[in-house]
């Protein structure tokens, strides 16, 4: 698959979860990325983490949103008024449209995540126009930085354990965290100087292989982002409907037209194969 | 294990549209309450103009020296939703008679349509208020206007409110009738409300009626108008459908993946 044309999905996905408080829209935005992700994500990959992180989210905002709004008709708990900010009623209305900004959440970052969980990181530097090339690798290397210290600091707190180091207290963590530190540094710079090594910066920036463009992949590339820009028009035309709860829970509107660009969203993991 | 994805692809799909058929009927519920209160010592004259130009007239009667808008369109018997300004400002109206059908918690979106509130004081101008529903007392031959209008659009005065809360006539009351329904809060509800009313154009000039008469007649109470389009028939919805039978498919796709990988 063309990292250009999955980038462009990307995009079209987050744009047409986040252009709407409507929470059908929002279910088939992070249903067709779900498909997506699970098509095509790279054979190493687990989705638990992600799964677990975004049901958390989703409960927060919830959470969030019912305890500080106290709008709506149908009050399920209230809370003395001498608490700040939580006292008043909490309503069915708020939980719901907090539920439902949890989904926007859900579906936006389930529409971002195949960059990270399809692509090879290096494909995705490599897809990068001219002008962005060295922004994206100094992003890839820092993004990188994160799970090399993690594994870093595990390693470094076996080594300790192994030497009778035991964490009781917080006053004996920088004998794990000061070794972590150098051993970052020392990895940065050996990153720095292998990459001046292989000639970074001496020159524009050559690929070792060439981004093809395959039918599916203009496929995805046209329809995904029109599909986003139709969405967007037609709800500024106002013929997609937003949705809000309050002051009484409703049914949300459902246009046909939305649905389609919706569901157009699902095209990827109709036409790639990994 | 073959089949067993088929069955699981095909019935997702079919219980989603089943699903969705039955919660795209239309639901029905009860009309609004009516409530115009004119044998009081204190009337003021409410009129709401819906954004597609349909008016509602009340004559509200109260018995307290002074009243508030809001206390007016509360006790009008229309739906209001309410929300506050902060900052002492008072209570911001959100919703009339179901106008919008949902609004955000902030009560105002960026550049939509909202409720403005003008006063007439004793048959004078009208005067676009600044304050919330609230915070703006109105006394005996006040009128008060609810206009749902648009943010960006020109904002015209609201017509003369001379008759809008006409005087006591000393002729008999009118029988009471059976009151009418309000706008419906959903469409579809609309079946036991009046029909659409052709001759009210958009914008129309409140001008008194046979009905403003009636109501502003002690002891009468009936609505003075609340003509609403009954709009879409109660039926199935191609949006609630696609969007039921797509994400049927989705699941059941997601389904049959995630079994194959479990196979791999």
């Amino acid at each position: 698959m063309n990292p250009r044309a999955l980038a462009a999905w990307s995009l079209s996905g987050i744009t047409i979860a986040l252009a709407t408080g409507n929470p059908v829209y929002r279910v088939l935005v992070l249903l067709a990325a779900l498909n997506v992700l699970v098509a095509l994500r790279r054979p190493d990959v687990s989705l638990r983490g992600l799964g677990i992180a975004l049901l958390l989210a989703g409960l927060i905002a919830t959470a969030i949103t019912t305890l500080a709004s106290h709008t709506g008709d149908h009050a399920f708990l209230v809370v003395p008024q001498a608490i700040p900010v939580l006292g008043g009623p909490l309503t069915l209305e708020a939980a719901f449209f907090g539920a439902s900004t949890g989904l926007g959440i859900a579906a936006a970052v389930l529409a971002a995540a195949p960059l990270s969980l399809v692509l090879m990181p290096n494909s995705l530097v490599d897809a990068l126009p001219g002008a962005l090339a060295r922004t994206g690798a100094a992003i890839g290397t820092a993004l990188n930085l994160i799970p090399g210290i993690a594994r870093s600091a595990s390693e470094i707190r076996d080594a300790q354990r192994m030497r009778g180091w035991r964490s009781r207290r917080v006053r004996e963590w920088p004998d794990l965290a000061v070794p972590v530190v150098l051993t970052a540094l020392e990895s940065s710079i050996t990153l720095a100087e292998a990459m001046e090594a292989r000639g970074y910066g001496s020159g524009p920036r050559t690929h070792y292989g060439e981004i093809v463009w395959r039918r599916a992949d203009i496929a995805v590339c046209v329809v995904a982002p029109a599909a986003a820009v139709a969405f967007v028009v037609l709800r500024l035309a106002g013929v997609i409907a937003d949705w809000y709860p309050f002051p009484d829970l409703s049914v949300p509107p459902i246009d046909v037209f939305g649905v389609m660009c919706c569901l157009a969203l699902a095209i990827p993991a109709l036409v790639w194969r990994r | 294990m073959i089949r067993r994805l088929l069955r699981v692809t095909i019935a997702l799909p079919l219980l989603a549209l089943g699903i969705g058929a039955v919660s795209s009927v239309a639901r029905v519920g009860p009309a609004a309450p009516l409530c115009a209160q004119a044998a009081y010592a204190q009337r003021v004259g409410l009129v709401v103009e819906h954004g597609d130009g349909q008016v509602i007239r009340r004559c509200v009667g109260f018995n307290t020296a002074t009243d508030t808008a809001l206390g007016i369109l509360q006790a009008s018997g229309l739906e209001v939703g309410l929300s506050s300004y902060g900052g002492g400002l008072g209570a911001a109206v959100c919703q009339i008679d179901n106008e919008p059908a949902t609004y955000p918690p902030g009560c105002f979106t960026a550049s939509g349509s909202y409720w403005v509130l003008f006063v007439s004081r004793g048959g004078g101008a009208w005067v676009n208020s600044d304050v919330g529903a609230s915070s703006v007392n109105v006394a005996n031959g006040d009128d008060i206007v609810f206009r749902y209008d648009s943010q960006t659009a020109a904002d015209p005065p609201p017509p003369s409110p001379a008759g809008t809360c006409p005087a006591v006539t000393p002729t008999p009351a009118p029988t009471r009738t059976p009151a009418p329904a309000s706008r419906p809060a959903d469409p579809s509800r609309a079946s036991s409300s009046s029909a659409p009313d052709a001759s009210v154009p958009r914008r129309a000039t409140p001008a008194p009626t046979a009905g403003v008469l009636g109501v502003a007649t002690p002891g009468a109470s009936a609505p003075l108008a609340s003509v609403r389009s009954p709009g879409n028939q109660p039926g199935i919805n191609v949006g609630v459908l696609l969007a039921a039978i797509g994400a049927g498919a989705l699941i059941g796709l997601l389904g049959a993946r995630a079994l194959r990988r479990r196979q791999e």
